[in-house]
């Protein structure tokens, strides 16, 4: 992975920010600003999908909660006209179903909050290339739901399991490793590690197995 | 948590080097027997607690579905059960509608958070999806027991299969009463969570439908059985009853919401008043302490810190077993947070009640994060923990300065008493790695 710092004004991602508190905008503009090129803001479904329609940004930073039908209302609709553009999901409430629903959407990441500047701009950089950006947490969600037994009516049974290497992985990111990390943790390439991730990307949005929605219902039981 | 993976902080050593110092993750002990009792003690959390109709899949009431979650059995065969059951005497139809009304549907009452969300269009909206009405599940065991009445009542009059070809008058006009009912009853169920101005003429119109549903086939019946006379006076007497009837709900129907809406707005004053007072105990009084302690960061990191945690479980938090081993990891890491100052991000996977061996577990994971805290200076601390089919892990994570593991002395009382003797007396693993600038990991295994 290229290091991305405030000397590198080539190739700058174009990001739109799109978050309905003012105040937390202008947090990330200030902490994300040199390293990225911020090409508008918006506070509500509505107004991002124009703004997104409009300057055609290569990554979008979505909050999951925001007026309108959330951050997942956004992507519905961007997606049918720019399938091209690429959402990195952040949120503050860190709750299972919303942060799925986000992915499985088709957001390429999902961060938190607290998460700092050059974290960000990194988790940035990384899903702007077209790579998929796992928080621990997220980790330790898609290896809950997909833990445990095979429904027996799943069509796509493939896209039903994670492989050894994936799950491995996984587990790596949610002990805290970074991508680094864990290239050397397995020996493979960080090319490799990505490559795991994004296939974990694409199950967790193609899997159709209803524990999916189901687990993420009954979590909250527990 | 709070963090992507992809960028960490990575102190002094280039990341080619340190591989060669990093001492491998060594099994200290290697002693993985159980003790006996200690896995008859260990069980899954998850299927305790009442039966409960699941909402999402459901084809009508997922009773299904609850027997699925309960027994294991596939919904495809406990689904034809009930079909099959049905062919005879109803008797599935009836056992369908029981269950439906005796086991309550599986309640997703999200979060105040997101419940709030959800209000506020701020989330996807969640359809409320299938029929989960108490009304159709009643309607199914009258219709259901009743078919079965009328099977019996006709199959003595004429024997066997003759029966079949009368029956459908009869149970015409059950079927009739059944649907009209549900239809009717079905608006009491979905009342507030749809827009009130759904409400008016949809209503009324359903409510007619159903009265006809109900009636026409009634009637007819009785008309096709008795006469014209008969089904006339039968249609006098019940137009008399529906007049004193609307005599005397006339003032609740023209003012349905005065009771109701009396209580609503009360709860919604209580509801603000204990929300007011949440709000001045914790936040309120953090934010106060964060301007008294502004000149030290590190001590308004920890409040925030804190205020968050607190906050976040109040609003999103889900109500977790006090005596489930992730409820007390968190609580650990929550208190060690406060404590020291650090932030300590945890993730779990599964869940397990707390035994024996996995309360050790916990208290072995108390002491690395203590440890951790107190000795790495990381600016945070990772813990992991996994509940697997046979064995628990718990992984605690820091980029502080590290240690000579190979050098632990009989000194450090912390690893060696609190965290390998507790472990090894219930035949657990403890595997150490750390190397100096680096940081450590300490995982705990434990079979469950």
């Amino acid at each position: 992975m290229t290091q991305v710092g405030p000397s590198q004004s080539v190739n700058r991602p174009r990001v739109v920010i799109v978050d309905d508190h003012e105040m937390f905008r202008a947090g990330v503009r200030h902490e994300i600003g040199p390293a990225v090129e911020i090409v508008a803001e918006a506070g509500d479904v509505d107004s991002a999908v124009a703004a997104i329609k409009q300057t055609r940004p290569d990554l979008v930073l979505l909050d999951v909660h925001l007026p309108g039908g959330g951050g997942t209302e956004v992507i519905k609709r961007v997606q049918a006209r720019q399938p091209d553009t690429k959402f990195l999901a952040l949120s503050v409430s860190d709750v299972a179903e919303d942060v799925i629903g986000v992915i499985r959407a088709g957001a390429r990441g999902y961060v938190t909050k607290s998460i700092s500047g050059p974290e960000l701009v990194e988790a940035i950089d990384r899903v702007a290339t077209g790579d998929a950006v796992f928080s621990p947490r997220l980790a330790g969600f898609v290896l809950d739901a997909f833990s445990g037994a095979i429904d027996l009516a799943s069509v796509d049974e493939e896209l039903d399991r994670l492989s050894a290497r994936e799950r491995e992985v996984l587990r790596l990111i949610a002990r805290g490793y970074s991508y680094r990390e864990i290239a050397r943790e397995l020996f493979i390439s960080v090319k490799t590690v990505e490559t795991h991730v994004s296939s974990v990307l694409r199950k967790l949005q193609l899997s159709n197995r209803h524990q999916l929605a189901q687990w993420a219902n009954a979590r909250k039981l527990v | 948590m709070d963090h992507s993976p992809a960028a960490m902080p990575r102190p002094h050593t280039p990341a080619g080097e340190v591989s060669a110092q990093a001492v491998p993750l060594v099994d200290i002990a290697a002693s993985l027997e159980p003790d006996p009792s200690d896995l008859a003690a260990a069980e899954a959390v998850k299927p305790s607690g009442p039966v409960a109709r699941p909402t999402e899949g459901a084809w009508l009431g997922g009773v299904c579905q609850a027997l699925d979650d309960r027994l294991g059995w596939p919904t495809v065969v406990t689904r034809l059960i009930f079909l099959v059951l049905s062919l005879w005497l109803f008797a599935g139809v009836a056992i369908y509608g029981v269950l439906w009304l005796v086991w309550p549907q599986a309640k997703a009452e999200p979060a105040i958070g997101l419940a709030a969300a959800s209000r506020a269009g701020y989330r996807p909206v969640q359809r409320a999806k299938g029929p989960p009405s108490l009304a159709v599940g009643a309607s199914l065991t009258v219709y259901g027991l009743g078919a079965a009445f009328l099977m019996r009542w006709y199959g003595e009059r004429w024997a066997g299969w003759e029966a079949l070809g009368w029956i459908p008058r009869h149970s015409f006009a059950l079927l009739g009463i059944c649907l009209g009912g549900a239809l009717i009853w079905r608006r009491w169920d979905q009342r507030g969570r749809q827009p009130r101005a759904a409400a008016g003429w949809v209503t009324l119109g359903r409510a007619g439908l159903g009265a006809l549903l109900a009636v026409g086939p009634m009637v007819g019946t009785i008309w096709l059985d008795d006469g014209w006379t008969t089904a006339s006076k039968v249609l006098g007497v019940g137009a008399a009853t529906l007049v004193l009837a609307l005599l005397l709900a006339g003032p609740w129907l023209l003012h349905p919401d005065v009771w109701g809406a009396e209580r609503e707005e009360r709860a919604i004053g209580q509801t603000r008043a204990d929300m007011a007072a949440h709000l001045h105990d914790s936040v309120l009084q953090t934010l106060a302490m964060i301007q008294r302690q502004a000149a030290d960061p590190k001590a308004v990191a920890a409040l925030a810190r804190h205020q968050e945690r607190e906050l976040r479980q109040w609003l999103y938090g889900d109500v977790a077993d006090e005596a489930s081993l992730t409820a007390q990891l968190k609580a650990t890491a929550a208190e060690i947070e406060d404590a020291y100052g650090v932030p300590i991000d945890i993730v779990t996977v599964g869940d397990a009640a707390l035994t024996p061996p996995l309360d050790a577990l916990v208290r072995a994971a108390r002491e690395a994060i203590l440890n951790a805290a107190k000795h790495s200076g990381a600016p945070r601390i990772d813990v992991y923990a996994e509940v697997g089919d046979e064995t628990t892990e718990v992984f605690v994570r820091d980029r502080g300065r590290g240690f000579d593991a190979a050098a632990v002395g009989e000194d450090r009382m912390g690893i060696r008493g609190s965290i390998l003797d507790r472990m090894h007396r219930h035949g657990g693993v403890v595997g150490l790695r750390s190397s100096l600038g680096e940081g450590t990991e300490v995982r705990l295994e434990m079979a469950r």
